[in-house]
């Protein structure tokens, strides 16, 4: 388990991380989205150890991530921006990474770099972009740890490649209860791979939920009355968007959905339509239900207003 | 382990490419030494090892940056801490991975170089392999640490340089200029008298640079403890250097400090050497001076801070600070002030000292005497000799307070001889107080140091046999060598036989000019030879004159044997050509040395004549000893070799080539070349040209009375 | 088995529960079959295991299936039964369906016969 309280990292006089507070449950598979600059590869980096938090702490399965090895040996990291020793190819990088992490199986290195199809001989200098990506990834999904974090990784390899380490993930998820951490941009890249997703927005976690739970939990709702309403009709119904246009609303409700239907089928309307949203609609009400817009400066942090 | 031999391959690039370059630099230089004519000296320490010093330096810097190369880059920084080692393992892995080469490439560097020395047959001493290896070692390891701290500090390549610079050589450079400032000031104190704590060459990494212009202490800085001092040193700012890697922010990398107060800081530490000008002696301190200097640092201090903090509010901020370095010089130039004039007074009780000691004044040259290394170790207790000695220190204080030098007003006439000798003073209490005197009668200090038995064994001893390597400037290599053998063995026997002071400058000295060539006192030549007693290498010479007539017959011998042919004949002839040259190249140099003339005041005395004469010269410099040289020659073709010293004998020297009437070179036949001694002074090998270093002792019939 | 509408906006969990209780319902799956584990369905539809487990898990709280450690999941006797009482709530469906039908002004005959024909339909598979 992956914990945070308070967790904040400043550089010079910009705050990356305020009061970062979350917990990531063993054996999730664990998203983390947000804008650039939103503090994800800061996080990334205080549970691995590379930055040491100004206030709160970091821990890992009860230990305190900096400067311990006998923490650290349980994670491994793919950075954004990939670090290999010069001129060299996979294979010496295996050598690398064998003699630092205990668990290192050449087996399933030598198996991914034939399923990937590439050649470990070659050096790595010598590859594209995408396929170092898929090298740094090969060699941390070799390492067997318990957890794994990937900083925006995903956003870089192509559907097949991608499609391809997910299932490795999926294994070892299975097979070992290992934790594996994303960031990225992109809600679609998460929502697929993901079972836990959390929006960082401005050095904060704003909300972190179960994917499922987040797809389920708001609805929209059209509904329509012969005669003039307004929105008391709804009293009871925790709406988070109310849009009237003559005798038609749309509105965004949180709550059970069979519940809320019931309720407001009990007002007998002319038109009841209940529909789901997709996660980035999701995301985009309940942000603004929290009152943050992105426009909106000063804002930071795990707060609400 | 594994770590450790991670970083061992991580730095196998560059530490290889520095192995080769250091061990092939090692083969060439020494074969460019071992391999020309000019081989036949014990070479210093440094100089055999000349490669290893420039690894040194390049090679501890080398080490740490590519060692932390990762620190000077986001990416690579961020890998590393991520890893599940302990910084300091980390640390400590590349610190032994760098050690490991640096050992390998000074041990194989210095191997190679040993190697090549013993396949040419090329003396050296050998203690100097064994310590170098263990210096360079360690000399190495301090540039590391100093690099290694920089590192952990910043995260550009450039302020990794600048702090490694900072750390290596600011400390001693205030140290040098301290040490500089108050040797000026006391004036009877020198380099070798310094405490520990003044001493440059402790830090034997920095003591390098020292010595480049400090020659005199090449020879201090190669003792055991020094290098034990610097390998306290180097532990210690190991471990500084891990403290500050443990705390390091990963997000320094590729940056340096930004922050305004460290900046400042290096600003002011950039100006301190500027405004320690004065403190080390180098400038007087006019008012001039002092604006001078004060104004430019001023300046430096400014253009440093605009240039990094770019900010005209920051900068403005950051002048108060200025003052620190300033105010700090002043303290340490009156500091210095003071202390040299302390040190000049500094007389102990009389009854505080229990010995005095000389150390000898060729200590500060590259070779000493051998006589001088034993005379060093003698301590002096007689109650004359160590109140001479304190007289002598209170005179030269005295001197020195009233005139800023040691002045002494001496009878030329007289038969005193002045000589400035370091002096040891041992106290009650164990320490010691060394100071440069000058005695205004060496003679009379000489008679009463005779006193001590040690000192007149010292001064009686020769060098052991074994331990000479040159002589006349060959090696024992050099199958010249074994021509002087019997020369030195003579002497060593006949100085024993007699007691003699083998070494010139302990005899008695008076200022009569001529009675350096009368009877006993007639010189036949000197005999030079080097050698080394461990660590020291020794230089000297032995006059071979009639007080040891045995070696004088034996050095006749050598010279006679050394020249095959005659030319006699040539050379008169030449002679007789010098008074008109028909061409402008020709020339003639011929010495003549008369022994054993008897003078009317019934003693014998040896006389040079000198004779040179060259085609192009109108003017006619040497034109009254043309009768003498050509009466000479032909006295000499009447003559046969002898090797009796003691009889009236000439020792000739010469060469030159004249055209003949005939228009051919004189001797135009005889292809004749001339023998390339340590003496030889005249080039070209032209075959038509009769050149010829003339060695022969010949005895003269006839009376003459050719006498001034 | 499954077919997983992963873009779309119903949640992959909640599909999974639909279909698996449609299955049963139209009698593809029966008393004592066996679901297919955990791994297999990740594999084969590209879907986090955890969502799996959670979709598994819902259906296993509403007795549909159970869990033999080692050996799998098994639909449950009652499952029938269970989802048919879920399918209680398809009356109001025809109900609100039927008023729609009403007010377009299609006969009530008519909307009677294509019920009918469902249940025929449904009867003879």
């Amino acid at each position: 388990m992956i914990k945070a309280r308070k967790l904040t990292k400043r550089f010079g006089e910009v705050e990356a991380l305020v009061n970062l507070n979350c917990n990531i449950p063993q054996g999730c598979i664990y998203g983390l989205v947000g804008a650039n600059g939103a503090g994800k590869s800061t996080f990334l980096r205080l549970c691995n150890g590379i930055y040491q938090p100004d206030e709160g702490r970091v821990s890992i399965n009860g230990g305190e991530v900096f400067d311990n090895p006998a923490v650290k040996a349980h994670c491994v990291f793919v950075p954004d921006e990939l670090y290999f020793l010069p001129q060299s190819n996979m294979l010496r990088m295996a050598k690398l990474y064998e003699s630092m992490y205990p668990q290192f199986s050449n087996e399933r290195f030598t198996e991914l770099t034939a399923t990937f199809k590439l050649d470990p001989a070659r050096p790595l200098n010598t590859f594209s972009k995408g396929m170092r990506r898929q090298a740094a990834t090969i060699l941390a999904l070799s390492a067997m740890t318990d957890y794994i974090f990937f900083d925006e990784t995903f956003d870089g390899l192509d559907p097949v490649m991608r499609n391809l380490v997910k299932h490795t993930l999926y294994d070892d998820v299975l097979d070992r209860g290992c934790t594996a951490v994303i960031t990225s941009h992109s809600l679609r890249e998460l929502e697929d791979t993901c079972d836990q997703l959390a929006l960082l927005y401005r050095g904060g976690i704003v909300f972190e939920s179960d994917v499922q739970n987040l797809k389920t939990s708001l609805f929209k709702v059209q509904v329509a009355f012969s005669d003039e309403y307004d929105k008391s009709r709804f009293e009871g119904t925790e709406i988070l968007s109310f849009n009237k246009q003559g005798s038609v609303t749309n509105m965004i409700i949180r709550g059970d959905r069979a519940e809320s239907k019931e309720r407001i089928s009990k007002l007998n309307p002319l038109l009841l339509e209940i529909l789901p949203l997709t996660l980035e609609e999701v995301f985009l009400y309940e942000m603004e239900a929290l009152g943050y817009s992105f426009e909106e400066p000063g804002a930071k942090g795990g707060e609400r207003k | 382990m594994k770590p450790y031999l991670e970083s061992v391959r991580r730095l196998s690039r560059t530490g290889l490419v520095l192995f080769v370059l250091s061990v092939v630099a090692s083969i060439v230089v020494s074969m460019q030494y071992c391999i020309s004519q000019n081989n036949s000296r014990l070479l210093s320490l440094t100089q055999m090892f000349l490669p290893l010093m420039v690894y040194t330096f390049a090679g501890g810097i080398v080490m740490a940056f590519d060692g932390f190369s990762f620190l000077t880059r986001r990416a690579d920084s961020d890998y590393y801490h991520s890893l599940p080692i302990a910084r300091k393992n980390l640390f400590w892995a590349v610190t032994f991975a760098a050690l490991t080469w640096i050992a390998a490439t000074v041990l194989a560097s210095s191997l190679m170089t040993t190697i090549v020395f013993t396949l040419t047959k090329t003396i050296f001493v050998p203690l100097y392999p064994l310590v170098a290896v263990p210096f360079y070692i360690v000399a190495a390891m301090l540039v590391f640490a100093a690099a290694a701290i920089a590192c952990s500090l910043s995260g550009t390549i450039l302020t990794n340089l600048a702090i490694t610079l900072v750390v290596l050589f600011l400390p001693r450079f205030i140290q040098f200029s301290i040490a500089r400032g108050v040797i000026s000031k006391a004036i009877l104190w020198s380099w070798f008298d310094l405490p520990w704590y003044l001493n440059p060459t402790t830090n034997i990494a920095t003591g390098q640079i020292v010595v480049l212009s400090r020659v005199i202490l090449k020879n201090e800085m190669f003792q055991f403890v020094n290098i034990a001092y610097s390998l306290v040193l180097t532990v210690g700012e190991l471990f500084l250097g891990s403290f500050f890697f443990t705390r390091r922010h990963s997000e320094v990398a590729e940056h340096g400090a930004k922050n305004a107060k460290v900046q400042t800081l290096f600003a002011c530490l950039l100006i301190l050497p500027v405004v320690l000008l004065f403190s080390s002696g180098v400038m007087s301190a006019t008012w001039q001076n002092i604006l001078l200097v004060f104004g430019v640092a001023l300046g430096c201090f400014i253009i440093y801070q605009t240039v990094v903090l770019r900010n005209a509010k920051k900068v403005l901020r950051s002048l108060p600070w200025y003052l620190v370095p300033a105010l700090l010089a002043v303290c340490i130039y009156f500091g210095v002030q003071a202390t040299g004039i302390a040190v000049r007074n500094e007389i102990p009780e009389r009854s505080e000292i229990t010995y005095v000691s000389f150390p000898g004044s060729d200590r500060i040259s590259d070779t000493r005497s051998y006589s001088s290394m034993q005379i060093e170790k003698v301590h002096f207790t007689g109650k004359d000799i160590v109140d001479y000695a304190y007289v002598a220190l209170m005179d030269n204080i005295d001197s020195v307070n009233r005139y800023g030098y040691f002045n002494y007003d001496v009878d030329p006439l007289s038969s005193s001889y002045i000589i400035s000798e370091p002096v040891t003073f041992g106290l009650s209490n164990g320490t010691t107080i060394s100071r440069i005197l000058v005695f205004t009668n060496g003679n009379l200090l000489n008679t009463m140091r005779n006193a001590n038995s040690e000192y007149y064994k010292a001064i009686h001893t020769l060098p052991p046999l074994d331990s000479v390597r040159t002589r006349q400037g060959v090696d024992v290599f050099d199958k010249e060598y074994i021509k002087s053998e019997n020369v030195i063995n003579t002497f060593y026997q006949e100085v024993e036989e007699k007691a003699l002071i083998p070494y010139a400058e302990f005899r008695q000295h008076t200022v009569d000019n001529n009675y350096y060539n009368q009877n006993e006192q007639q010189s036949f030549g000197y005999l030079t030879y080097s050698g080394y007693v461990g660590m020291v290498r020794y230089y000297d010479y032995f006059e071979i004159n009639l007080e040891t007539p045995n070696a004088c017959s034996a050095w006749m011998k050598m010279k006679n044997d050394g020249s095959s042919k005659e030319y006699l004949d040539l050379l008169s002839q030449i002679c007789d050509a010098s008074e008109s040259f028909l061409d402008t190249s020709d020339s003639i140099d011929v010495t003549f040395t008369l022994y054993n003339l008897p003078f009317s005041d019934d003693t014998k005395q040896s006389m040079s004549f000198y004779y040179s004469r060259y085609g192009g010269d109108t003017s006619n410099s040497n034109g009254q000893y043309v009768e003498l040289a050509k009466e000479l020659t032909k006295l000499l073709l009447k003559s046969k070799p002898t090797t009796d010293p003691n009889a009236l004998c000439i020792y000739t020297q010469w060469s030159g080539r004249a055209m003949g009437a005939n228009h051919e070179y004189i001797g135009a036949n005889e292809m004749i070349y001339p023998v390339s001694t340590y003496s030889e002074a005249y080039p070209g090998t032209y075959g038509d040209v009769v050149r010829q270093r003339r060695n022969r002792h010949v005895r003269q019939p006839e009376r003459f009375d050719l006498l001034l | 088995m499954f077919q997983i509408d992963r873009f779309g906006r119903t949640p992959i969990y909640e599909q999974i529960i639909d279909q698996t209780q449609r299955l049963i319902l139209t009698g593809v799956l029966k008393a004592g079959d066996q679901l297919p584990s955990v791994r297999t369905l990740s594999q084969e539809l590209s879907i986090n295991p955890n969502t799996l487990q959670k979709a598994y898990g819902e259906l296993e709280r509403r007795g549909i299936c159970i869990s033999a450690p080692g050996n799998g999941r098994f639909v449950t006797g009652d499952a029938l039964r269970i989802v048919g009482e879920g399918m209680e709530e398809q009356l109001e469906e025809i109900k609100r369906i039927g008023r729609e039908l009403c007010a377009a002004g299609i006969p009530v005959e008519r909307a009677l016969e294509a019920v009918k024909a469902a249940y025929e339909k449904e009867a003879k598979v």
